[in-house]
């Protein structure tokens, strides 16, 4: 029974945090066109368009950055022009800093 | 004077009645939204009336789960699984559907919560808040109140989370399919597999 009840909870709890926060992220994939101190330039595919184009995202103390599965700090992640990179946004709040930043592990 | 008593009870009666027209008039047009904090008389008449309706026997039972790592740390995988999704990981009650409710995932790391007794915990995850959108997970079983009481320590326990312990709850929150897929697509990305972009 709490299995049961479990399953329709999380069910309803997932559909509705699904249409509310789902909604808001937008997530690039790309590669690195440059670095800055506290941004970084991506040149991307706009999901919506499919169109190609460079866009700047703010870095600031709230984005998350991994490099492979490590949390690490933006200056730490040592983030080289060219390589991929992953960028998740919320569209709602600023659809310029980034939230989440995914690059690929260390070699 | 025996006359002027029932009479005084039906003034009584007539003025209640009255002012429970008044009121529902004055509310009427004032709108509706569970995107509000519970005004503080409102959040201590509700945590009173819970008080008073729980047993004393049900407050005062120990926890018979000894807080070890290990009990902590399955009541997190518990939490992260079935909880999080309205009370956040932390506990701060601080994620979309906790802050959309009427009354809010309160922030269970505060005096508020922590000052209710083990018992008192237990009981209400097991049996549910009705009116508000605290379920109940409670069914009876010895095992399911095991994992209850755990969940009781970890409840403890927020107020020291580490940041591995928060990453790991991450890994551990529930995902939907999409998400999987989603997740897999950068994975795929990341490692090279995915079109690049140059
Ligand atoms: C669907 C959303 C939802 C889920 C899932 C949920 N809760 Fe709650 N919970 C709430 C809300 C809303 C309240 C506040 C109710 C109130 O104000 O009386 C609450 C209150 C509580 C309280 C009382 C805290 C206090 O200070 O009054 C405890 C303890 C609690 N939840 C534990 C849990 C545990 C443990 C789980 C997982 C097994 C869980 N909850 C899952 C919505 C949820």
């Amino acid at each position: 029974m709490r299995a049961i009840a479990a399953v329709v909870v999380s069910a309803v709890v997932m559909a509705v945090a699904g249409t509310a926060v789902m909604a808001h992220p937008m997530t690039y994939k790309g590669t690195v066109v440059s670095v800055a101190e506290a941004s970084l330039q991506v040149k991307a595919m706009d999901d919506m368009t499919k169109k190609e184009s460079t866009m700047t995202f703010k870095v600031n103390d709230k984005t998350k950055i991994y490099r492979g599965e490590t949390l690490v700090a933006f200056a730490a992640a040592k983030v080289q022009k060219d390589e991929r990179i992953v960028v998740t946004v919320n569209m709602d709040e600023s659809p310029d800093a980034a939230l989440e930043i995914r690059l690929a592990a260390a070699k | 004077m025996a006359a002027t008593r029932p009479r005084r009870a039906w003034i009584a009666v007539a003025v209640a009645l009255a002012m429970t027209a008044g009121a529902a008039a004055w509310l009427r047009g004032a709108g509706i939204t569970s995107r509000r904090k519970p005004w503080p008389l409102e959040e201590a008449a509700a945590r009173s009336m819970r008080r008073y309706l729980i047993p004393g026997a049900a407050r005062n039972a120990p926890n018979p789960v000894s807080p070890t790592p290990e009990a902590i740390r399955a009541g997190m995988a518990h939490f992260a699984d079935h909880c999080a999704t309205c009370h956040a990981n932390d506990g701060s009650g601080d994620i979309a559907l906790g802050r959309s409710m009427f009354p809010p995932a309160p922030d269970m790391r505060s005096e508020a919560t922590q000052s209710m007794t083990d018992g008192e915990l237990f009981y209400v995850i097991e049996r549910g808040i009705p009116f508000t959108g605290m379920p109940a997970w409670g069914n009876g079983s010895a095992e399911g109140r095991r994992s209850t009481w755990e969940l009781v320590r970890f409840i403890r326990h927020l107020g020291q989370m580490t940041d591995a312990e928060m990453r790991e709850m991450e890994d551990l929150n529930p995902r939907s399919p999409a998400d999987e897929k989603q997740a897999k697509d950068i994975d795929d990305f990341l490692s090279g597999r995915g079109k690049i972009i140059k």
